[in-house]
Protein backbone atom coordinates (compact mmCIF):
# COMPACT_ATOMS: atom_id res chain seq x y z
CA UNK A 1 0.00 0.00 0.00
CA UNK A 2 1.42 3.16 -1.21
CA UNK A 3 0.00 6.45 -0.35
CA UNK A 4 -1.93 8.47 2.29
CA UNK A 5 -4.24 6.51 4.68
CA UNK A 6 -7.13 8.32 6.97
CA UNK A 7 -6.25 7.86 10.37
CA UNK A 8 -6.12 9.92 13.62
CA UNK A 9 -2.47 8.15 15.04
CA UNK A 10 -0.23 10.71 17.09
CA UNK A 11 1.60 11.06 12.72
CA UNK A 12 -1.82 11.60 11.25
CA UNK A 13 -2.19 14.36 14.00
CA UNK A 14 0.90 16.03 13.86
CA UNK A 15 1.71 18.74 11.76
CA UNK A 16 2.79 17.52 8.21
CA UNK A 17 6.58 19.12 8.81
CA UNK A 18 6.98 17.09 11.75
CA UNK A 19 6.66 13.71 10.40
CA UNK A 20 8.07 14.74 7.11
CA UNK A 21 11.27 15.77 9.52
CA UNK A 22 11.03 12.58 11.39
CA UNK A 23 11.14 10.72 7.93
CA UNK A 24 14.10 12.95 6.55
CA UNK A 25 16.06 12.14 10.01
CA UNK A 26 15.40 8.41 8.89
CA UNK A 27 16.81 9.10 5.64
CA UNK A 28 19.93 11.06 6.48
CA UNK A 29 20.83 9.04 9.77
CA UNK A 30 20.93 6.02 7.27
CA UNK A 31 23.47 7.90 4.90
CA UNK A 32 25.91 8.49 8.07
CA UNK A 33 24.92 5.32 10.64
CA UNK A 34 27.40 2.86 9.25
CA UNK A 35 27.96 0.24 12.21
CA UNK A 36 25.48 -2.93 12.30
CA UNK A 37 24.54 -1.84 16.10
CA UNK A 38 23.57 1.77 14.50
CA UNK A 39 22.10 0.08 11.58
CA UNK A 40 20.05 -2.19 13.92
CA UNK A 41 19.30 0.86 16.27
CA UNK A 42 17.79 2.95 12.72
CA UNK A 43 15.43 -0.04 11.64
CA UNK A 44 14.09 -0.19 14.98
CA UNK A 45 13.21 3.76 14.90
CA UNK A 46 11.52 3.04 11.11
CA UNK A 47 9.90 0.18 12.99
CA UNK A 48 8.49 2.30 15.91
CA UNK A 49 8.50 5.59 13.52
CA UNK A 50 5.77 3.20 11.72
CA UNK A 51 3.86 1.58 14.47
CA UNK A 52 3.30 4.93 15.79
CA UNK A 53 1.54 6.05 12.62
CA UNK A 54 -0.75 3.09 12.89
CA UNK A 55 0.76 1.59 9.25
CA UNK A 56 3.24 -0.67 10.75
CA UNK A 57 1.60 -3.92 8.78
CA UNK A 58 0.91 -2.08 5.37
CA UNK A 59 4.06 0.01 5.37
CA UNK A 60 6.31 -2.36 6.53
CA UNK A 61 5.03 -5.23 3.76
CA UNK A 62 5.56 -2.77 1.09
CA UNK A 63 8.69 -2.01 2.41
CA UNK A 64 10.32 -5.35 2.37
CA UNK A 65 8.45 -5.83 -1.32
CA UNK A 66 10.39 -2.88 -3.06
CA UNK A 67 13.55 -3.73 -1.04
CA UNK A 68 13.45 -7.47 -1.80
CA UNK A 69 15.31 -7.02 -4.81
CA UNK A 70 17.98 -5.03 -3.32
CA UNK A 71 18.57 -7.37 -0.52
CA UNK A 72 18.63 -10.48 -2.93
CA UNK A 73 21.33 -8.78 -4.77
CA UNK A 74 23.25 -7.78 -1.67
CA UNK A 75 23.61 -10.75 -0.47
CA UNK A 76 24.63 -11.85 -4.29
CA UNK A 77 27.04 -9.32 -4.38
CA UNK A 78 28.80 -9.34 -0.70
CA UNK A 79 28.49 -12.99 -0.44
CA UNK A 80 29.86 -14.50 -3.21
CA UNK A 81 33.01 -11.67 -3.62
CA UNK A 82 33.25 -10.56 -0.15
CA UNK A 83 36.56 -11.71 1.66
CA UNK A 84 37.47 -15.04 4.11
CA UNK A 85 36.20 -16.56 5.95
CA UNK A 86 33.20 -18.63 4.31
CA UNK A 87 30.71 -19.89 5.55
CA UNK A 88 29.10 -23.09 3.60
CA UNK A 89 25.22 -22.32 2.82
CA UNK A 90 24.72 -25.91 1.01
CA UNK A 91 26.30 -26.22 -1.76
CA UNK A 92 27.55 -22.28 -1.88
CA UNK A 93 30.50 -20.86 0.30
CA UNK A 94 29.26 -17.13 1.52
CA UNK A 95 31.91 -14.56 2.84
CA UNK A 96 30.89 -14.04 6.42
CA UNK A 97 31.96 -10.24 6.51
CA UNK A 98 30.03 -10.07 2.96
CA UNK A 99 26.86 -11.44 4.56
CA UNK A 100 27.21 -9.07 7.80
CA UNK A 101 27.90 -6.26 4.92
CA UNK A 102 24.83 -6.95 3.14
CA UNK A 103 22.70 -7.07 6.52
CA UNK A 104 23.64 -3.39 7.54
CA UNK A 105 23.52 -2.24 3.77
CA UNK A 106 19.49 -3.78 3.24
CA UNK A 107 18.69 -2.70 6.46
CA UNK A 108 19.61 0.74 5.88
CA UNK A 109 17.73 0.90 2.80
CA UNK A 110 14.58 -0.70 4.28
CA UNK A 111 15.11 1.97 6.96
CA UNK A 112 14.50 4.46 3.95
CA UNK A 113 12.15 3.02 2.87
CA UNK A 114 10.11 1.92 5.52
CA UNK A 115 10.52 6.16 6.83
CA UNK A 116 9.58 7.41 3.17
CA UNK A 117 5.86 4.80 3.11
CA UNK A 118 5.37 5.59 6.78
CA UNK A 119 5.57 9.32 5.77
CA UNK A 120 3.39 8.62 2.97
CA UNK A 121 0.82 6.91 4.33
CA UNK A 122 0.55 9.27 7.49
CA UNK A 123 1.10 12.80 5.88
CA UNK A 124 -2.15 14.11 4.43
CA UNK A 125 -1.33 16.03 1.02
CA UNK A 126 -4.06 18.11 1.63
CA UNK A 127 -2.62 19.44 5.19
CA UNK A 128 0.76 19.41 3.73
CA UNK A 129 -0.59 22.29 1.25
CA UNK A 130 -2.17 24.04 3.76
CA UNK A 131 0.63 24.32 5.75
CA UNK A 132 2.62 25.50 2.78
CA UNK A 133 0.30 27.97 1.77
CA UNK A 134 0.20 29.31 5.23
CA UNK A 135 3.86 30.04 5.19
CA UNK A 136 3.67 31.67 1.78
CA UNK A 137 5.17 28.89 -0.49
CA UNK A 138 3.59 29.49 -4.11
CA UNK A 139 0.78 27.89 -5.86
CA UNK A 140 3.01 26.02 -8.20
CA UNK A 141 5.61 23.95 -5.94
CA UNK A 142 2.52 23.26 -3.01
CA UNK A 143 0.44 21.95 -6.57
CA UNK A 144 3.52 20.35 -7.50
CA UNK A 145 4.20 18.13 -4.41
CA UNK A 146 0.54 17.34 -3.78
CA UNK A 147 0.49 16.28 -7.49
CA UNK A 148 3.57 14.14 -6.47
CA UNK A 149 1.96 12.89 -3.37
CA UNK A 150 -1.29 11.54 -4.60
CA UNK A 151 -0.24 10.22 -8.22
CA UNK A 152 0.36 6.89 -7.17
CA UNK A 153 -2.87 6.41 -5.46
CA UNK A 154 -4.71 7.63 -8.43
CA UNK A 155 -2.90 5.83 -10.98
CA UNK A 156 -3.40 2.43 -9.22
CA UNK A 157 -7.36 3.55 -8.80
CA UNK A 158 -7.34 4.25 -12.11
CA UNK A 159 -5.19 1.06 -13.57
CA UNK A 160 -7.59 -1.18 -11.06
CA UNK A 161 -10.71 0.96 -12.98
CA UNK A 162 -8.53 -0.01 -16.80
CA UNK A 163 -8.22 -2.97 -15.89
CA UNK A 164 -11.77 -3.94 -15.28
CA UNK A 165 -13.22 -2.81 -18.22
CA UNK A 166 -10.87 -4.42 -20.29
CA UNK A 167 -11.36 -7.53 -18.72
CA UNK A 168 -14.88 -6.51 -20.11
CA UNK A 169 -14.73 -6.68 -23.12
CA UNK A 170 -12.74 -10.20 -23.04
CA UNK A 171 -9.10 -9.31 -22.18
CA UNK A 172 -7.69 -12.26 -20.18
CA UNK A 173 -5.08 -11.18 -18.21
CA UNK A 174 -3.61 -14.71 -17.24
CA UNK A 175 -1.61 -17.28 -19.67
CA UNK A 176 1.86 -17.08 -21.66
CA UNK A 177 4.22 -13.97 -21.29
CA UNK A 178 3.28 -13.37 -24.71
CA UNK A 179 -0.23 -13.04 -24.19
CA UNK A 180 0.29 -11.23 -20.62
CA UNK A 181 2.63 -8.67 -23.16
CA UNK A 182 0.08 -8.71 -25.79
CA UNK A 183 -2.79 -7.40 -22.41
CA UNK A 184 -0.18 -4.54 -22.08
CA UNK A 185 -1.11 -2.33 -24.46
CA UNK A 186 -5.27 -1.97 -24.01
CA UNK A 187 -4.19 -1.43 -20.14
CA UNK A 188 -1.07 1.24 -20.36
CA UNK A 189 -2.07 3.23 -23.33
CA UNK A 190 -5.82 4.30 -21.21
CA UNK A 191 -3.76 4.82 -17.99
CA UNK A 192 -1.28 7.36 -19.67
CA UNK A 193 -3.49 8.62 -21.65
CA UNK A 194 -6.30 9.41 -19.56
CA UNK A 195 -3.89 10.49 -17.07
CA UNK A 196 -2.38 12.98 -19.77
CA UNK A 197 -5.84 14.30 -20.74
CA UNK A 198 -6.82 14.23 -17.06
CA UNK A 199 -3.64 17.12 -16.58
CA UNK A 200 -4.41 19.01 -19.29
CA UNK A 201 -8.05 19.82 -17.91
CA UNK A 202 -6.71 20.10 -14.35
CA UNK A 203 -4.24 22.92 -15.55
CA UNK A 204 -6.39 24.55 -17.57
CA UNK A 205 -9.25 25.00 -15.22
CA UNK A 206 -6.55 26.00 -12.45
CA UNK A 207 -5.52 29.05 -14.98
CA UNK A 208 -9.06 29.77 -15.43
CA UNK A 209 -9.19 30.20 -11.48
CA UNK A 210 -6.33 32.18 -11.55
CA UNK A 211 -3.53 29.68 -9.81
CA UNK A 212 -1.17 31.03 -12.15
CA UNK A 213 -1.25 34.59 -10.02
CA UNK A 214 1.37 35.66 -8.30
CA UNK A 215 -0.74 37.20 -5.10
CA UNK A 216 0.04 35.44 -1.79
CA UNK A 217 -2.72 32.77 -0.77
CA UNK A 218 -4.57 32.12 2.20
CA UNK A 219 -4.69 28.84 3.87
CA UNK A 220 -8.03 28.43 5.11
CA UNK A 221 -7.30 25.30 7.47
CA UNK A 222 -3.91 25.47 7.97
CA UNK A 223 -2.69 22.44 10.23
CA UNK A 224 -2.06 23.55 13.89
CA UNK A 225 1.32 23.78 15.26
CA UNK A 226 2.71 23.79 18.79
CA UNK A 227 6.49 24.73 20.12
CA UNK A 228 7.16 21.32 21.03
CA UNK A 229 6.81 20.25 17.82
CA UNK A 230 8.65 23.15 16.68
CA UNK A 231 11.86 22.45 18.90
CA UNK A 232 11.27 18.13 18.05
CA UNK A 233 12.27 19.38 14.27
CA UNK A 234 15.24 21.19 15.44
CA UNK A 235 16.31 18.55 17.67
CA UNK A 236 16.03 16.65 14.78
CA UNK A 237 18.19 18.60 12.99
CA UNK A 238 20.75 18.76 15.36
CA UNK A 239 21.19 15.33 15.47
CA UNK A 240 21.15 14.79 11.73
CA UNK A 241 23.66 16.78 12.10
CA UNK A 242 25.75 15.11 15.15
CA UNK A 243 25.47 12.25 13.46
CA UNK A 244 27.19 13.49 10.56
CA UNK A 245 29.85 14.81 13.24
CA UNK A 246 30.06 11.57 14.35
CA UNK A 247 30.77 9.94 11.40
CA UNK A 248 33.03 11.92 10.14
CA UNK A 249 35.46 12.42 13.56
CA UNK A 250 35.39 8.60 13.22
CA UNK A 251 36.39 8.42 9.82
CA UNK A 252 39.24 10.84 11.00
CA UNK A 253 40.32 8.61 13.67
CA UNK B 1 -28.35 -12.78 -30.18
CA UNK B 2 -31.61 -13.82 -27.81
CA UNK B 3 -31.25 -12.27 -24.44
CA UNK B 4 -30.39 -14.28 -21.19
CA UNK B 5 -32.42 -13.83 -17.72
CA UNK B 6 -30.64 -12.45 -15.22
CA UNK B 7 -31.40 -13.72 -11.26
CA UNK B 8 -29.87 -12.78 -7.94
CA UNK B 9 -30.73 -14.28 -4.58
CA UNK B 10 -30.09 -13.07 -1.29
CA UNK B 11 -27.05 -11.26 -2.29
CA UNK B 12 -24.92 -9.32 0.29
CA UNK B 13 -21.60 -7.08 -0.88
CA UNK B 14 -19.81 -5.02 1.50
CA UNK B 15 -16.67 -2.73 1.22
CA UNK B 16 -14.69 -3.52 4.31
CA UNK B 17 -17.64 -2.67 7.32
CA UNK B 18 -19.57 -0.97 4.62
CA UNK B 19 -22.22 -3.11 3.73
CA UNK B 20 -23.23 -1.49 0.26
CA UNK B 21 -25.83 -4.68 -0.88
CA UNK B 22 -27.89 -5.97 2.08
CA UNK B 23 -29.75 -9.01 0.71
CA UNK B 24 -30.63 -8.03 -2.92
CA UNK B 25 -32.87 -10.67 -4.97
CA UNK B 26 -33.82 -9.91 -8.52
CA UNK B 27 -34.98 -11.44 -11.75
CA UNK B 28 -34.63 -10.16 -14.63
CA UNK B 29 -36.27 -12.18 -17.42
CA UNK B 30 -34.90 -12.51 -20.71
CA UNK B 31 -35.27 -9.84 -23.56
CA UNK B 32 -36.52 -7.70 -20.24
CA UNK B 33 -35.88 -3.72 -20.38
CA UNK B 34 -35.24 -3.03 -16.78
CA UNK B 35 -33.80 0.29 -15.18
CA UNK B 36 -32.14 0.56 -11.95
CA UNK B 37 -32.43 3.86 -10.50
CA UNK B 38 -31.59 5.54 -6.98
CA UNK B 39 -29.25 7.94 -5.24
CA UNK B 40 -25.79 7.72 -5.32
CA UNK B 41 -24.30 5.13 -2.84
CA UNK B 42 -27.66 2.75 -3.44
CA UNK B 43 -25.47 -0.39 -4.44
CA UNK B 44 -26.86 0.35 -8.61
CA UNK B 45 -23.00 0.38 -9.66
CA UNK B 46 -22.38 -2.72 -6.98
CA UNK B 47 -25.04 -4.60 -8.36
CA UNK B 48 -24.06 -4.14 -12.67
CA UNK B 49 -20.12 -5.46 -11.36
CA UNK B 50 -21.55 -8.97 -9.63
CA UNK B 51 -23.00 -9.71 -13.19
CA UNK B 52 -19.70 -9.60 -14.58
CA UNK B 53 -17.95 -10.91 -11.66
CA UNK B 54 -16.03 -8.33 -11.48
CA UNK B 55 -16.85 -8.25 -7.37
CA UNK B 56 -18.25 -11.34 -6.07
CA UNK B 57 -20.82 -11.95 -3.59
CA UNK B 58 -20.12 -12.09 0.47
CA UNK B 59 -23.41 -14.08 0.35
CA UNK B 60 -26.50 -15.10 -2.59
CA UNK B 61 -25.91 -15.85 -5.40
CA UNK B 62 -26.25 -14.33 -8.69
CA UNK B 63 -26.66 -16.42 -12.20
CA UNK B 64 -27.10 -15.03 -16.06
CA UNK B 65 -28.71 -17.53 -17.97
CA UNK B 66 -27.61 -20.67 -16.92
CA UNK B 67 -24.09 -19.67 -15.76
CA UNK B 68 -23.54 -19.53 -12.35
CA UNK B 69 -21.71 -16.24 -12.10
CA UNK B 70 -19.50 -17.10 -9.17
CA UNK B 71 -17.49 -19.00 -11.24
CA UNK B 72 -16.48 -17.30 -14.15
CA UNK B 73 -13.94 -14.86 -14.74
CA UNK B 74 -15.27 -11.29 -15.97
CA UNK B 75 -13.36 -12.52 -19.21
CA UNK B 76 -15.18 -15.08 -19.25
CA UNK B 77 -18.67 -13.30 -18.53
CA UNK B 78 -17.69 -10.84 -21.61
CA UNK B 79 -19.19 -13.70 -23.26
CA UNK B 80 -22.72 -13.15 -22.25
CA UNK B 81 -23.15 -9.79 -20.63
CA UNK B 82 -21.85 -6.30 -22.27
CA UNK B 83 -20.61 -3.96 -19.64
CA UNK B 84 -20.70 0.26 -20.32
CA UNK B 85 -18.79 1.52 -17.90
CA UNK B 86 -19.56 5.38 -16.93
CA UNK B 87 -16.12 6.59 -17.67
CA UNK B 88 -15.67 5.29 -21.26
CA UNK B 89 -12.31 6.35 -20.84
CA UNK B 90 -11.49 3.53 -19.34
CA UNK B 91 -11.68 1.45 -22.12
CA UNK B 92 -10.41 3.20 -25.07
CA UNK B 93 -6.96 2.28 -26.34
CA UNK B 94 -6.74 1.70 -29.93
CA UNK B 95 -4.92 3.90 -32.59
CA UNK B 96 -8.39 4.17 -34.17
CA UNK B 97 -12.09 4.19 -33.05
CA UNK B 98 -12.13 1.37 -35.81
CA UNK B 99 -9.88 -0.39 -33.76
CA UNK B 100 -11.64 -0.24 -30.77
CA UNK B 101 -14.98 -0.96 -31.75
CA UNK B 102 -13.40 -4.34 -33.12
CA UNK B 103 -11.41 -5.17 -30.10
CA UNK B 104 -14.30 -6.60 -27.91
CA UNK B 105 -15.51 -9.22 -30.98
CA UNK B 106 -12.04 -9.74 -32.02
CA UNK B 107 -11.46 -10.88 -28.22
CA UNK B 108 -14.33 -13.16 -28.46
CA UNK B 109 -13.87 -14.65 -31.20
CA UNK B 110 -17.12 -13.28 -33.04
CA UNK B 111 -17.28 -11.89 -36.53
CA UNK B 112 -16.00 -8.41 -37.27
CA UNK B 113 -19.41 -7.37 -39.26
CA UNK B 114 -21.34 -6.17 -37.04
CA UNK B 115 -18.78 -3.20 -36.96
CA UNK B 116 -19.50 -1.15 -39.86
CA UNK B 117 -23.10 -1.30 -38.87
CA UNK B 118 -22.59 -0.42 -35.23
CA UNK B 119 -19.99 2.72 -36.02
CA UNK B 120 -23.08 3.77 -38.33
CA UNK B 121 -25.62 3.47 -35.98
CA UNK B 122 -23.54 5.50 -33.11
CA UNK B 123 -23.30 8.23 -35.81
CA UNK B 124 -19.74 7.16 -35.89
CA UNK B 125 -18.90 6.29 -39.35
CA UNK B 126 -17.10 9.43 -40.63
CA UNK B 127 -14.68 9.93 -37.37
CA UNK B 128 -13.70 5.99 -37.20
CA UNK B 129 -10.24 6.24 -38.78
CA UNK B 130 -9.44 8.76 -35.91
CA UNK B 131 -7.57 8.13 -32.34
CA UNK B 132 -10.49 7.91 -29.90
CA UNK B 133 -8.61 10.61 -27.84
CA UNK B 134 -8.85 13.08 -30.45
CA UNK B 135 -13.08 12.95 -30.49
CA UNK B 136 -14.34 14.87 -27.48
CA UNK B 137 -15.80 13.03 -24.20
CA UNK B 138 -18.89 12.75 -25.54
CA UNK B 139 -18.16 10.69 -28.54
CA UNK B 140 -16.19 8.59 -26.51
CA UNK B 141 -18.82 7.61 -24.41
CA UNK B 142 -20.93 6.80 -27.81
CA UNK B 143 -17.25 4.74 -28.61
CA UNK B 144 -17.45 2.82 -25.62
CA UNK B 145 -21.21 1.94 -26.22
CA UNK B 146 -20.30 0.88 -29.92
CA UNK B 147 -17.39 -1.35 -28.90
CA UNK B 148 -20.03 -3.32 -26.59
CA UNK B 149 -22.94 -3.80 -29.01
CA UNK B 150 -20.50 -5.26 -31.92
CA UNK B 151 -19.94 -7.39 -28.73
CA UNK B 152 -23.47 -8.80 -29.37
CA UNK B 153 -23.94 -9.42 -25.45
CA UNK B 154 -27.17 -11.50 -24.56
CA UNK B 155 -27.47 -8.63 -21.82
CA UNK B 156 -26.58 -5.42 -21.69
CA UNK B 157 -25.38 -3.59 -18.70
CA UNK B 158 -25.43 0.31 -18.73
CA UNK B 159 -24.08 2.35 -16.36
CA UNK B 160 -25.13 6.06 -16.63
CA UNK B 161 -25.04 5.78 -20.65
CA UNK B 162 -26.71 9.37 -21.30
CA UNK B 163 -24.85 11.20 -18.91
CA UNK B 164 -22.93 14.10 -20.48
CA UNK B 165 -24.18 13.24 -24.33
CA UNK B 166 -26.43 16.16 -25.83
CA UNK B 167 -30.01 15.12 -27.32
CA UNK B 168 -28.79 13.97 -30.50
CA UNK B 169 -26.26 11.60 -28.94
CA UNK B 170 -28.88 10.62 -26.58
CA UNK B 171 -31.35 9.90 -29.08
CA UNK B 172 -28.86 7.56 -30.69
CA UNK B 173 -28.69 5.73 -27.75
CA UNK B 174 -31.95 5.24 -27.20
CA UNK B 175 -32.45 3.84 -30.62
CA UNK B 176 -29.63 1.63 -29.99
CA UNK B 177 -30.73 0.38 -27.19
CA UNK B 178 -34.77 0.13 -28.67
CA UNK B 179 -33.66 -2.03 -31.81
CA UNK B 180 -31.75 -4.43 -28.85
CA UNK B 181 -34.57 -4.41 -27.32
CA UNK B 182 -36.79 -5.72 -30.49
CA UNK B 183 -33.85 -8.14 -30.93
CA UNK B 184 -34.56 -9.65 -27.37
CA UNK B 185 -31.44 -8.50 -25.84
CA UNK B 186 -32.09 -7.83 -21.98
CA UNK B 187 -31.36 -4.54 -21.16
CA UNK B 188 -30.46 -2.97 -17.94
CA UNK B 189 -29.72 0.60 -17.44
CA UNK B 190 -28.33 2.69 -14.23
CA UNK B 191 -29.51 6.17 -14.57
CA UNK B 192 -30.61 9.00 -12.77
CA UNK B 193 -31.85 10.45 -16.07
CA UNK B 194 -35.91 9.27 -15.55
CA UNK B 195 -36.63 11.17 -19.55
CA UNK B 196 -34.19 8.25 -20.59
CA UNK B 197 -35.74 5.75 -18.32
CA UNK B 198 -39.16 6.29 -19.82
CA UNK B 199 -37.52 5.86 -23.70
CA UNK B 200 -35.83 2.37 -22.77
CA UNK B 201 -37.60 0.80 -19.56
CA UNK B 202 -40.59 -1.25 -19.04
CA UNK B 203 -40.10 -1.87 -15.19
CA UNK B 204 -38.23 0.61 -12.86
CA UNK B 205 -35.80 -1.00 -9.86
CA UNK B 206 -35.38 1.18 -7.13
CA UNK B 207 -32.32 1.38 -4.81
CA UNK B 208 -32.14 2.68 -1.91
CA UNK B 209 -29.18 1.76 0.67
CA UNK B 210 -28.55 -1.15 -0.54
CA UNK B 211 -31.67 -2.77 -0.91
CA UNK B 212 -34.41 -2.46 -3.22
CA UNK B 213 -36.97 -0.27 -2.15
CA UNK B 214 -39.40 -0.15 -5.35
CA UNK B 215 -39.54 -2.27 -8.20
CA UNK B 216 -42.30 -1.48 -10.62
CA UNK B 217 -44.34 -1.09 -13.89
CA UNK B 218 -42.47 1.88 -15.88
CA UNK B 219 -45.65 2.85 -16.71
CA UNK B 220 -47.19 2.88 -13.58
CA UNK B 221 -44.09 4.43 -11.50
CA UNK B 222 -43.54 7.27 -13.47
CA UNK B 223 -47.11 8.19 -13.52
CA UNK B 224 -47.09 8.06 -9.49
CA UNK B 225 -45.89 11.43 -8.25
CA UNK B 226 -46.17 10.61 -4.71
CA UNK B 227 -44.10 7.56 -5.08
CA UNK B 228 -41.65 9.13 -6.96
CA UNK B 229 -41.60 12.15 -4.20
CA UNK B 230 -41.15 9.96 -1.70
CA UNK B 231 -37.77 8.33 -3.44
CA UNK B 232 -36.89 11.95 -4.37
CA UNK B 233 -37.16 11.98 -8.43
CA UNK B 234 -39.36 13.92 -10.38
CA UNK B 235 -41.62 12.16 -13.03
CA UNK B 236 -39.65 12.71 -16.96
CA UNK B 237 -40.59 15.45 -19.26
CA UNK B 238 -42.79 12.85 -21.53
CA UNK B 239 -45.21 12.30 -18.48
CA UNK B 240 -45.41 16.03 -17.21
CA UNK B 241 -46.39 17.21 -20.80
CA UNK B 242 -49.08 14.41 -21.01
CA UNK B 243 -50.71 14.86 -17.17
CA UNK B 244 -50.82 18.83 -18.26
CA UNK B 245 -52.15 18.14 -21.47
CA UNK B 246 -54.50 15.41 -20.15
CA UNK B 247 -53.89 13.01 -22.69
CA UNK B 248 -54.94 9.48 -22.39
CA UNK B 249 -53.09 6.22 -22.31
CA UNK B 250 -50.51 6.93 -19.73
CA UNK B 251 -47.97 7.46 -22.38
CA UNK B 252 -44.37 7.83 -21.73
CA UNK B 253 -41.99 7.68 -24.67
CA UNK B 254 -41.76 10.51 -26.94
CA UNK B 255 -43.32 8.39 -29.26
CA UNK B 256 -46.52 7.91 -27.47
CA UNK B 257 -46.62 11.19 -26.58
CA UNK B 258 -46.22 12.34 -29.95
CA UNK B 259 -48.66 9.25 -31.38
CA UNK B 260 -51.54 10.48 -28.92
CA UNK B 261 -51.27 13.87 -29.74
CA UNK B 262 -51.37 13.52 -33.38
CA UNK B 263 -55.29 11.92 -32.77
CA UNK B 264 -56.02 14.63 -31.06
CA UNK B 265 -58.22 17.14 -32.73
CA UNK B 266 -56.81 20.87 -31.93
CA UNK B 267 -59.23 23.62 -31.41
CA UNK B 268 -58.34 27.12 -32.72
CA UNK B 269 -58.10 29.12 -29.86
CA UNK B 270 -59.99 32.06 -30.05
CA UNK B 271 -57.27 35.72 -30.51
Amino acid sequence: MIGYVDGTSPLHRAHPYTTLALSGALLFGAFALTRPLEVGLLVLTAVLFAATGRVLRSSAQTALLLSLPIWILLFVLHGLLGAEPRMAFGPVALSVPGIARALVLGGRVTAIVLGFLTALATVSPHRLVEAMTADGVPFGRTFLLASTLTVLPRMRERATQILEAQQCRGLRLGGSIVARLRALGPLALPLVLGALAEVDEQVLALDARGAAGSARRTALDPPPDSRAQHALRWALLALVAAAYAWKFWRMRG
Amino acid sequence: MNGCDVRLEGVRYAYGAREALRGVSLRIGAGEQVALVGPNGAGKTTLTRLLVALRRPGAGRVTVGDWEVAHKRPDEMAQRVGYVFQHADHQLFARSIRDDVVFGPRRLGRSEALVPGVLEEMGLAAAAGLHPYDVPAPLRKLVALAGVLAMEPCVLVLDEPTAGLDRVQRDRVVSALQRRAEAGVTVLAVSHDLGFVAEVAARVVVMGDGRIVADRPARELLYDREALAALGLRPPPTVEISGALGLRGSPVRTTEVVAVMGGIRWKQMPE
